[in-house]
């Protein structure tokens, strides 16, 4: 539900749920968030537009390549940075390497940030909120996979899946690697469903690092089940 | 003068003397006791002590009465009887006891009967126990409890128990001990409480009764391991035992009471039993049974185990035990002599024996299963072990690299009786032999690929004209539909309503043809197995080509939105031969009849030529040309260089001294025989199933959560592995992969509350 009207109406997905919590209502709800990103626009778009057309000139409505570093640098941070990904979320990028322009005025809008140093603070606050709040983390990593799989395709190639997977999961889980070269091993394409409980059974293993409390009767992705037997059958 | 009235005097009545309580205890009271415990005629009149007793009592004397008499009770019993039971102690104590007790009970009567108002009136006020009462314990602790000399804890009771246990087990070895003695010892021990708090039960059920029951096991439990030591016969020891239970219910009825008769019972069961039957009905026993069908030996078995009253039954474990490692023998035996071709005596073997096996089992399990009232569901369990190995064969023929199955093995057997003509066996006894296979198509796991195995060999009953009788053809397939359900058999019938179509469709083209008669089976793609349905075309001698265009198109002009596809593989022709040595009919199929029109004329091609002018493939010819140059019925050709071997540029021309003993000749095709093609088309069925079941699986995953709209993994897998377990058994690995695909397709999503929740997308 809180996804249909993150859709409609454009908002973050959490906000939406925020929304029917309060409001128990499907309409309601998102009449109230229709209002509030209409107020809010109505504030930012004048702000923000002069902005924004220094990355798309000539009052394109996305970026490109060239403007998309721009945008990115200005905020002071690396291309490589993980932070590149929350902002991506928060801004709530249609595809890699892509900004469009409403949805980066509604983002910053929400952030409250009308000018660059105020972005620049915002990313850093991003930065630090990636790294420490888990819930956080699990919501941009989520965002990942559709954010960075080609348009029509379901299934996102290995070699793309383990650089994300090397920048995003390596520093935070000591299984990570280990799962990067079982999946590099076997060539599998990576479905949406493996990429998001990916993350789930990493958190899992937090608990359970030798595995042998994993059950497979559990409604584990068949392919993890795959890796757990070969961690078990070769323990490292 | 009046008269005087005469004076009444009123005297104030005279206050009863008062009896002094020493005087009268000693002078009459105590010695009309002793009289009494030495069974001694005493002068003094009931009425005279009795009334002694009310006025002692209703003086206040009774709390010191009662002591008195205890005291004096104690002192007799100490000074008269103690000597006289210790010197029994080493001699037959249970008859004196028995003796003494006797006179004592009888001693305690009369006590009772002149002291009754001490009993009325003193002992309920103070609620003390009667005089009888304290009597008994008295005697216990003066005589049963006394110590014995120069044995550290040892007390009179001690060697009577142990002397009691002794007359029992003596009785147990064959022995008459004097029952009347123990009885009267049991019946004290019973009336005497243990303690005197109120809590305690009597000596007996606190003392002896524990002993007996013990010593039951002590009894037993060595008889058990010296029969087995001796190596005694097993049922020889089963009988024994059976009549230890029996001796032993009778035995109690003389003097033990009815708890611990029950109790003996039940140890012998629980403990005795329980141990001996899986010592004894081992498993090399219960294979000899089991061969040798010693039903009776089983059931006395079975009866002896159900006294037990375990859940589960180490017998019925036993003989599954054996139906598996029988199953697996049959198994491995057919597997090894197994060899893929000429396959039929082992197939039969392999189903023959394991229909024996079957059968065994199943009525033992029926007995069984009687002889526990249903408290063990003995057919169930050993059915469900032999079925698991019997669809071990599978994995079985992996293991050996034997590329084989049960489901084929089984649809084989199915095969060979049903192109049986009549004659050789009896329509009632194919019949019966055709339900009876039923019971293993029912064990079988993989039921989705015996269809496609049984449909293969029935297109080419169907198709190479074998079928012997519609009834039978239709009894195994009634007991399939019964088994697995109408959608199992769907497939078969559909098969059979294409070949009664095809049949009356000719009819009809016969009448509109006058070229070749010809007859042209029309099947259905979906319902025939995909190597009959492929398209397979010959070229064919000109007055067949026209038939064949001549029926495509009627066909079509009869029928609307049909293709047709020719599969001439499973075509024959009859041919009519004249030779110098007589005129001959030849049933042949399709490709050599190609290749015998090329030679019509006399000529000389070679190999290579004929596979140019035919269509048909080199590969195809060596296993067409073999039958018509080397067998010697139907040596039609002749080539040259004359050798075994088939090469391309191997000259064949007409055998024009043809000659055979009989007017009509078969020519058999070897194709579809060689283990390559059965090989590839066992892959190929392979694939088949696995694309099905995939199929199968997801449309069950769907249908479910249509229903459901939400649901736990767990929940779901156990809900789809049901659907399909008539069909074939879906792991939950399978049925895992199955979602995952569901999910990347989009039909289902996990909650995002809970990831092992799915959600239905509609």
């Amino acid at each position: 539900m809180a996804q249909e009207i993150a859709k409609s109406t454009g908002c973050l997905v959490e906000e939406a749920e925020q929304a029917l919590q309060a409001e128990n209502n499907v309409v309601r709800a998102t009449k109230m968030i229709a209002y509030e990103i209409d107020l809010r626009r109505k504030r930012y778009v004048p702000v923000l537009s002069p902005i924004w057309s220094r990355y798309a000139p000539g009052g394109a409505t996305t970026t490109d390549y060239d403007g998309t570093i721009e945008l990115v640098r200005d905020l002071g941070v690396e291309l490589d940075d993980e932070v590149v990904l929350a902002l991506a979320y928060e801004l709530q990028a249609p595809q890699l390497g892509v900004f469009a322009k409403l949805p980066y005025i509604d983002g910053w809008a929400r952030w409250s940030c009308s000018d660059l140093p105020a972005m620049i603070k915002a990313t850093s606050v991003m930065k630090h909120k990636i790294k420490e709040n888990r819930a956080y983390f699990g919501r941009v990593y989520r965002y990942v996979f559709p954010y960075i799989v080609s348009e029509g395709q379901r299934m996102l190639p290995i070699d793309q899946a383990v650089a994300y997977w090397t920048l995003l999961l390596v520093p935070r889980y000591a299984i990570a690697e280990r799962w990067i070269a079982f999946m590099t091993e076997k060539n599998y394409s990576v479905s949406r469903d493996t990429w998001n409980m990916a993350l789930v059974f990493f958190e899992y293993a937090q608990n359970d690092p030798t595995l042998a409390e994993y059950d497979e009767n559990l409604a584990w992705p068949a392919i993890i089940d795959d890796f757990v037997d070969s961690v078990r059958d070769h323990p490292s | 003068m009046r008269p005087t009235r005469p004076r009444i005097k009123i005297r104030v009545p005279k206050k009863a003397a008062t009896l002094d309580l020493g005087e009268t205890w000693t002078d009459h009271l105590q010695p009309a006791l002793r009289h009494i415990y030495d069974r001694n005629p005493y002068l003094l009149s009931f009425e005279t002590l009795n009334n002694a007793v009310y006025r002692l009592v209703n003086q206040q004397h009774g709390r010191a009465l009662y002591r008195r008499y205890g005291d004096d009770l104690r002192e007799y019993l100490v000074t008269s009887k103690a000597d006289g039971a210790l010197e029994n102690t080493s001699g037959d104590l249970i008859s004196y006891i028995a003796r003494l007790w006797t006179d004592f009970v009888f001693s305690m009567k009369l006590v009772g009967d002149i002291l009754r108002y001490l009993n009325q009136s003193y002992c309920k006020e103070a609620e003390v126990a009667s005089v009888e009462q304290l009597g008994e314990v008295i005697f216990r602790d003066k005589i049963l409890r006394l110590e014995i000399p120069n044995q550290v804890d040892k007390k009179l009771e001690n060697v009577l128990f142990d002397q009691a246990i002794a007359a029992i087990n003596a009785e147990r070895r064959g022995g008459l001990p004097d029952s009347g003695a123990l009885k009267k010892v049991i019946e004290m021990l019973l009336s005497i409480p243990f303690e005197e708090s109120g809590l305690s039960d009597c000596m007996y059920v606190e003392q002896l009764e524990p002993m007996i029951i013990q010593s039951t096991v002590g009894f037993y439990a060595p008889e058990v391991d010296k029969l087995i030591e001796t190596s005694t016969p097993p049922e020889q020891i089963l009988e024994e035992i059976d009549g230890w239970l029996c001796r032993e219910k009778s035995r109690g009825e003389r003097y033990l009471p009815r708890s611990t008769r029950e109790s003996i019972q039940s140890v012998l069961e629980t403990r005795i039993v329980a141990d001996a039957v899986p010592r004894i009905v081992t498993s090399p026993i219960v294979a000899t049974w089991m061969e040798a069908s010693e039903m009776e030996l089983i059931k006395l078995a079975a009866n002896l185990e159900k006294t037990t009253n375990n859940a589960t039954s180490i017998i019925v474990d036993r003989i599954k035990e054996w139906a598996q490692s029988t199953q697996s023998a049959i198994n491995q035996s057919a597997l090894s002599s197994y060899t893929g071709k000429g396959a039929i005596p082992i197939v039969k073997e392999w189903v023959d024996k394991t229909l024996v096996l079957y059968n065994s089992i199943h009525n033992v399990g029926e007995e069984i299963y009687q002889v526990f009232e249903g408290r063990v569901n003995a057919t169930t369990t050993v059915i469900s072990g032999w079925a698991d190995e019997f669809n071990k064969f599978d994995t079985t023929a992996v293991q050996s690299k034997q590329n084989i199955t049960s489901s084929e093995f089984l649809a084989q057997y199915l095969d060979d009786i049903l192109k049986k003509s009549p004659k050789t066996r009896s329509e009632p006894d194919m019949e019966s032999a055709l339900s009876n296979t039923a019971v293993l198509y029912e064990a079988l796991m993989d039921k989705d690929r015996f269809n496609k195995d049984y449909r293969l060999l029935l297109a080419r009953r169907l198709l190479n004209n074998r079928i012997q009788s519609d009834e039978l053809e239709s009894v195994f397939v009634d007991r399939m539909r019964r088994i697995s359900g109408p959608s199992s058999t769907a497939n078969i019938e559909n098969m059979f309503k294409d070949m009664q179509i095809s049949k009356e469709f000719n009819q009809k083209f016969r009448k509109a043809f006058s070229g070749v008669p010809t007859q042209v089976n029309v099947v259905r793609n979906n319902f025939w197995p995909s190597s009959v349905t492929k398209e397979k075309v010959v070229s064919l001698p000109p007055t067949l080509d026209e038939a064949k265009h001549a029926f495509e198109d009627y066909y079509l002009s009869q029928t609307s939105g049909r293709k047709l596809r020719w599969n001439m593989s499973f075509c024959t022709a009859e041919l009519t031969l004249r030779v110098p040595a007589g005129i001959y009919s030849l049933t042949v199929n399709v490709g050599p009849l190609a290749v015998l029109m090329l030679f019509q004329g006399g000529e000389r091609l070679t190999i290579q030529e004929v596979s140019e002018r035919t269509h048909i493939e080199f590969a195809e010819l060596e296993r067409i040309i073999p039958p018509l140059v080397f067998a010697p019925k139907s040596q039609l050709l002749r080539k040259t260089p004359n050798d075994r071997k088939i090469l391309p540029s191997d000259t064949l021309f007409f055998n024009t001294e043809f000659t055979s003993q009989t007017p009509r000749i078969r020519i058999m095709n070897v194709s579809g025989t060689s283990k390559a093609e059965s090989d590839r088309q066992r892959k190929e069925v392979s694939a088949e199933v696995q694309g099905d079941r995939s199929m199968a699986v997801q449309a069950a995953i769907v249908r479910v959560m249509k229903a459901r709209k939400e649901m736990s993994h767990a929940l779901l897998v156990e809900q789809v592995s049901l659907i399909l377990s008539k069909q074939f058994r879906a792991s939950p690995g399978s049925i895992k992969r199955e979602i995952g695909e569901l999910i990347d397709t989009e039909y289902l999503r996990r909650s995002e509350a809970d990831p092992s929740v799915y959600i239905y997308i509609s």
